[in-house]
């Protein structure tokens, strides 16, 4: 589903918090808003689920307007960065909500919860509290609670803030594959440059509730059309990845490296702000996405 | 056209937005606005005006005639007296009870007995078993009499109808005082958990932390708690009626009993009294009012 | 050194503190308990010379329409504590989840009934009640006692709706349940220790007024505390006493059922601590 973000306007106590935003994501692509904190990336998303009204602007999903729609009626789902699952529910009965809310009946709703469990390697928990899963675990329940709804769109209001490192890893991995797998339209929101880049097909840069960039990850890279947008790829850690036939790739990231060798490399960003691949001697092992 | 409809259906859904609090807030404000007119009626009752008997003009005269009562300056000073000693004690004691409560790190069991227990009891309830122990004939004056004493009318000690009160307040102590109580608790528990500790960390005694920290932290739901008391023991009927001196009345026993007065003009009489005990309340309110603003404000810093 | 000695002294002074709370408590109810049952007990003896049901037995007689008070009380209690707690709900979160001019003489107006005292009240209202047919009737006495638990429910439901916000009805409106099916499948049972806690409160309340039943229901309408007051104002002290512990018993039973259901809704160990 293609989903149109056409010169959004939001202003809330005063304050202009988006102004004349627009911006494409194509059916079945990863699109990811990027920003600082507090440049209205959630207030956007909002704004695409239904759960604020704009005050300027359309949202179109495949050219049909769904202004007037209410969130329920939209056919997107959402993640949210704190997972939100019902504590007086099942793990089982959190994944068979959306199905039960299309009266989906029960024996058919638990098979399905049960099988989107599994798909987030989840499996055998359906009957476990709430309460009783880590933050992790509670993060893919979420996952799987919002595709069993079945969505045109999946919304991810950053995910994986409340992660540690090594968990974000993993959970952009199963985002990444799961992605693949049902080929839903994405749309995620992350403040991590590198996520951003790792993951999407395109990216959208927000900064100060207007766009400065959007397009493909490797354009924002190489050719940042605003100092924000350089900046925040800058002074970050160096992108481990692949090189292979002249092309350095991590993720969905695909950045033209003539001249290295194949093997394992490393992207850095020089201080003048361009970018550079080295090969990596002896072969650190990481794995790649 | 596609543009239009979608243009209506979000203007749409903008006032729905809009007005949804306002349908939210109105069961609310439909039993407050009940309470108003109530109380509204009641006053305008004291300035004179019964539409019902064909009385339309305002005017002062009752609450001329209620301020020159012989007894009612006796009424009303009787009346702040035990409503002032009554929120003190409770106010002092409640605190007390709820750093007693948070020290021993009271068991759930413990702090239902010694709080709800109370909190669920009728105070008319409360003045019996006053009146057990203290009347005339009640277990503690049988425990201190003289033997001799051949009945129970002969017995020095009672305190049913006792001018100074004090079984009035006693009743109102062991009500209030587990309010007070409870409503500082809950707030104390968890400040001497978190900034408690941080201040005992950083060296200062558990004297000190208590009373440059935790208490400032829970004085607003104190202060509350305590206007509630101070309020509800001055308009309060029933301990009043049960327990007090036939000289002098509280102000609401002495109202209610112009109120029952057969000629309905005395109506005004107690409406009157009653636009005085609402004046002092009043005053209570405004405390509760500024209390509550602190409050807020802590819980805005605290987040 | 000193400090640790300090602290066990404090915890020592603590402990004998609420000692004594709990010993008046139980000594108060216990000297209640013990007149309910005795027969006669002329001065000075100091207990009982002969004990009997006699009080219980007045109570629940047709002489004394215990039982038929009884009802009526519960049946008021639920009535006005569903609805303050319905109100009150439904307030705080119009309080705590949306932004709208008046809100802040709204939150002052439900708190009134705390602050203007309830004789002044209930004098007012009863001429207001007349005025619109609802005096001496059993749905009046229902709506002034919901107006006095309102500022009850109101504050605890504030507190219970500011703690969760819509962060839950968020996430069932995004995956596809309609207004009704996330008020009664996600609202209301995460909201469920609050609510209970409303509602047990609302009916201890109004299962507790005897002035205001009195003025509204002009007498028609016969709650236990109504029922009891006479005796507890003068006359015969075992009947009072008898009175006086079935409104113990009945309060307390359903104080405890509350609680257990409170305990079993609670997912949360925090629930437990913030609804005591």
């Amino acid at each position: 589903m293609k989903i149109e973000l056409d010169d959004i306007r939001v202003v809330r106590g005063g304050r202009t918090i988006i102004d004349g935003l627009g911006f494409t994501v194509p059916a079945g692509a990863f699109a990811s808003i990027l920003g600082p904190s507090g440049a209205g990336k959630s207030t956007l998303l909002g704004v695409v689920a239904g759960l604020l009204v704009q005050d300027g602007g359309s949202v179109r999903f495949d050219g049909q307007a769904v202004d007037a729609l209410p969130a329920h009626k939209r056919g997107v789902a959402m993640v949210f960065q704190d997972a939100r699952l019902f504590p007086h529910m099942s793990v089982g009965d959190n994944v068979a909500f959306p199905l039960k809310a299309r009266g989906v009946a029960k024996a058919a709703r638990r098979a399905e919860a049960a099988e989107w469990l599994a798909r987030v390697q989840l499996a055998g928990f359906a009957d476990r509290r709430v309460q009783e899963l880590s933050g992790g675990q509670k993060q893919r329940v979420a996952l799987a609670r919002a595709l069993a709804a079945h969505p045109r769109a999946l919304l991810l209001d950053e995910p994986f803030s409340g992660l540690d490192e090594a968990l974000r890893d993993a959970m952009r991995q199963l985002v990444r594959s799961l992605h693949e797998q049902t080929g839903v339209t994405t749309l995620m929101v992350t403040h991590d440059a590198m996520e951003a880049l790792v993951m999407s097909d395109t990216v959208a840069y927000v900064h100060e509730g207007g766009l400065a960039q959007v397009g493909a990850p490797v354009d924002l890279l190489l050719h940042p059309a605003a100092p924000c947008v350089a900046e925040s790829f800058g002074g970050a850690r160096a992108l481990e990845g692949t090189v292979r036939a002249g092309a350095f790739s991590r993720g969905r990231l695909q950045v033209p490296a003539p001249g290295v060798a194949d093997g394992p490399a490393v992207l850095v960003r020089t201080a003048a702000g361009s970018v550079a691949v080295h090969a990596v001697e002896g072969g650190g092992a990481h794995a790649a996405l | 056209m596609r543009a239009a409809s979608a243009e209506e259906g979000l203007r749409r859904r903008r006032r729905a937005v809009r007005l949804a609090p306002y349908a939210l807030a109105l069961p609310a404000a439909a039993l407050a606005v009940v309470f108003a007119y109530g109380v509204v009626v009641g006053v305008l009752q004291g300035f004179g005006i019964m539409p019902s008997l064909g009385m339309n003009a305002f005017t002062l005269d009752y609450y001329a005639q209620a301020l020159a009562r012989p007894d009612f300056t006796a009424s009303i000073g009787y009346s702040l007296y035990l409503s002032a000693v009554s929120s003190a004690i409770a106010l002092a004691g409640g605190v007390l009870l709820a750093w007693a409560l948070t020290t021993m790190r009271a068991r759930t069991a413990v702090r239902m007995a010694s709080l709800q227990v109370p909190i669920l009891t009728m105070h008319a309830l409360v003045a019996l078993a006053v009146a057990f122990l203290f009347s005339g004939s009640g277990l503690v004056s049988r425990l201190l009499a003289d033997p001799a004493a051949q009945s129970a009318a002969q017995s020095a000690f009672s305190v049913v109808g006792d001018p100074s009160g004090w079984g009035i307040v006693a009743v109102y102590a062991w009500k209030e005082i587990p309010y007070v109580a409870f409503c500082t608790v809950t707030i104390m528990m968890h400040v001497s958990g978190t900034l408690g500790e941080a201040a005992a960390m950083s060296g200062a005694s558990p004297a000190r932390s208590f009373f440059s920290v935790t208490l400032p932290l829970c004085a607003p739901a104190a202060v509350q708690a305590f206007v509630v008391v101070a309020a509800f023991s001055f308009g309060s009927y029933e301990v009043a009626y049960l327990l007090g001196p036939t000289y002098p009345k509280t102000l609401p026993v002495l109202a209610y009993m112009e109120f029952q007065d057969p000629d309905l003009v005395n109506r005004c009489y107690a409406m009157a009294l009653n636009g005085i005990t609402t004046g002092v309340c009043a005053l209570t309110a405004a405390v509760y009012f500024i209390a509550a603003r602190v409050q807020r404000r802590q819980e805005g810093s605290r987040g | 050194m000193a400090r640790r000695k300090g602290r066990g002294a404090s915890r020592a002074a603590a402990r004998v503190l609420v000692a004594v709370q709990l010993a008046i408590v139980v000594v108060t109810l216990g000297v209640m308990a013990v007149w309910s049952f005795a027969d006669a007990w002329p001065w000075p003896q100091l207990a009982p010379q002969a004990w009997s049901l006699r009080g219980y037995a007045i109570v629940f007689s047709g002489s004394s329409d215990g039982w038929p008070s009884l009802a009526l009380s519960v049946g008021i209690g639920a009535a006005s504590s569903l609805v303050a707690t319905v109100a009150g709900a439904m307030g705080a979160r119009a309080v705590c989840c949306h932004e709208w001019r008046g809100k802040g003489v709204f939150r002052f107006a439900t708190m009134l009934p705390f602050l203007i005292p309830g004789t002044v009240f209930a004098m007012g209202v009863q001429v207001a009640f007349i005025r619109m047919g609802l005096a001496r009737t059993v749905p009046g006495v229902v709506l002034a006692h919901a107006i006095v638990a309102l500022p009850y429910a109101s504050a605890l439901m504030i507190d219970v709706v500011r703690a969760q916000g819509t962060r839950l009805d968020d996430a069932a409106r995004l995956l596809g349940a309609g207004r009704v099916a996330t008020l009664f499948q996600v609202t209301i049972p995460s909201l469920a220790p609050g609510l209970l806690s409303a509602l047990s409160m609302g009916f201890i309340i109004s299962c507790s007024q005897y002035f205001l039943t009195l003025l509204v229901g002009g007498g028609k309408v016969r709650t236990f505390a109504l029922a009891m007051f006479p005796y507890v104002a003068g006359g015969d002290r075992t009947i009072a006493a008898a009175y006086g512990v079935i409104f113990m018993v009945v309060t307390l039973a359903v104080f405890c059922v509350f609680r257990l259901l409170l305990r079993r809704l609670s997912w949360n160990a925090d629930d437990a601590v913030l609804y005591e």
